[in-house]
């Protein structure tokens, strides 16, 4: 299933240009924004690539989910024997390889930007990398619950970003910790926390929702 | 699961009864418990008459939350037994929540600038409300953007039920944050034990605040029910 999800999302390529384009674009208009004041560049840039991390996430879900349901997919896979979170979950670890790790990429390419040292480029990769499977999730879980409307990410974001406060505020003091050269595990470990428990529950959420979702 | 008092008719034949009573006890209430808070009980020692402010702001917290949960509770009710009478109810809750939430807001922040010296202050209380109030919003942007309500309220009561799991996380994560940036907290709420003078006007302002939370939810719920009704036949004709 995993690897189904994964030629679903290569088909998509021209997608991904512009997904990895707007993130950077508006990580360097941010930048931009800010000035070249160097510290202030440096205690901002965590919570800037985090943030628009989360947009571009919440931004890109729901085309890819709402062409399938147009295919009819969606109702297959409730007919299916095999559980609906199982492919929720699938989709997710997909996203995170297409998507995911790429953008923690281009989050690590962009850091010269912020002048960041090089262990703190290290742990917000690590961060991102732990907190975008959650991000995923919780994409998916919004885009199934408007498919059936006109609002699309402007709503899904509007509906999701509270969610996402634990992730952000673990996320970046992670990184407030790395800045300051303190003991960065227990952050680390509530991250990691988090990031699991929220992704169980959008993925038990959207395989509830899906049912509703198929209907028209 | 068929039981009678779970139908809207019911619960419209009740709430005809309670309604008059909710009123006369609101209006008691408010005027009894308006008049200890504001002239009777003592100023505090330390906050003078700024701390009368409590007696409307606290009251007003505990309904934002109060009214979240029953709309979780009722949201549970939706999407797994589809009650109607829960559907006309939790949608009918919701922007009285947000009103209660929004007035617990101001008359904090109210508070605040004397007391603190700004409006608003990055503390773990204010900012678990604020995202109180954006999950209420999350709720009604949600619910308004379907076409059909009964998809809508589904997907919404969806997202009431995850969003009252992550409440809690907000407010203990939020608390853990702020102690990382500001060595004192601010939270001033977690004084020593109250003292009678002071908590029975709160009590007095904390049951008509009930009482009007509920006068409101009758009369939005009969709203909304008579809305549905001229939809259908409108539909019919």
């Amino acid at each position: 299933m995993i690897l189904r999800e994964l030629y679903n999302l290569s088909l998509h390529r021209g997608r991904f240009f512009s997904i990895f384009t707007f993130f950077a674009l508006a990580l360097f208009c941010a930048s931009l924004a800010l000035g070249p004041n160097e510290r202030l560049l440096k205690q901002s840039a965590p919570a800037l690539i985090w943030i628009l991390a989360i947009l571009t996430t919440f931004f890109s879900t729901p085309h890819l989910l709402k062409k399938e349901a147009q295919h009819g997919l969606l109702d297959e896979i409730l007919l299916h024997p095999s559980l609906a979170s199982t492919y929720l979950l699938s989709k997710v670890i997909a996203e995170c390889i297409f998507i995911g790790f790429p953008l923690a990429c281009v989050g690590l390419l962009l850091s010269p930007f912020f002048s960041l040292s090089s262990h703190e480029m290290l742990s917000l990769f690590l961060t991102l990398l732990i907190g975008f499977p959650a991000l995923s999730a919780l994409g998916i879980l919004g885009s199934l619950l408007t498919l059936n409307t006109q609002g699309g990410g402007l709503l899904i974001s509007l509906i999701l970003l509270p969610l996402t406060l634990p992730l952000l505020i673990f996320g970046l003091s992670v990184m407030d910790m790395v800045r300051l050269g303190l003991d960065s595990f227990p952050s680390f470990w509530l991250l990691s926390g988090t990031s699991l428990f929220l992704i169980i529950l959008a993925i038990a959420a959207g395989s509830w929702a899906l049912s509703f979702a198929t209907e028209h | 699961m068929k039981v009678t008092w779970v139908k809207p008719r019911y619960f419209f034949e009740v709430s005809k009864v309670l309604f008059p009573i909710f009123i006369g006890l609101g209006v008691f209430f408010f005027a009894v418990g308006l008049y200890t808070a504001l002239l009777t009980s003592p100023p505090d020692y330390q906050q003078g008459d700024a701390m009368r402010i409590m007696y409307v702001h606290v009251p007003a917290s505990w309904m934002a939350l109060f009214a979240y949960a029953l709309l979780a509770f009722l949201s549970f009710f939706v999407l797994v037994w589809r009650s109607p009478l829960a559907e006309l109810l939790a949608v009918s809750i919701a922007p009285i929540g947000a009103l209660f939430t929004v007035l617990s807001l101001v008359t904090g922040s109210l508070w605040g600038k004397p007391m603190w010296g700004a409006y608003w202050v990055w503390d773990a209380r204010l900012t678990s409300v604020l995202v109180l109030l954006f999950l209420y919003s999350g709720y009604w942007a949600l619910y308004k953007a379907y076409t059909h309500t009964d998809q809508g309220i589904r997907a919404a009561s969806l997202l009431a039920l995850v969003g009252v799991i992550n409440l809690p996380i907000i407010k203990w994560s939020v608390n853990w944050w702020n102690t990382l940036h500001q060595p004192a907290s601010l939270t001033k709420l977690s004084a020593p034990s109250i003292h009678p003078s002071m908590l029975l006007p709160l009590g007095l302002m904390t049951a008509a605040y009930i009482f009007y939370f509920f006068i409101l939810l009758i009369l939005r719920a009969r709203t909304e029910l008579n809305k549905r009704k001229l939809l259908i036949q409108e539909s019919l004709t």
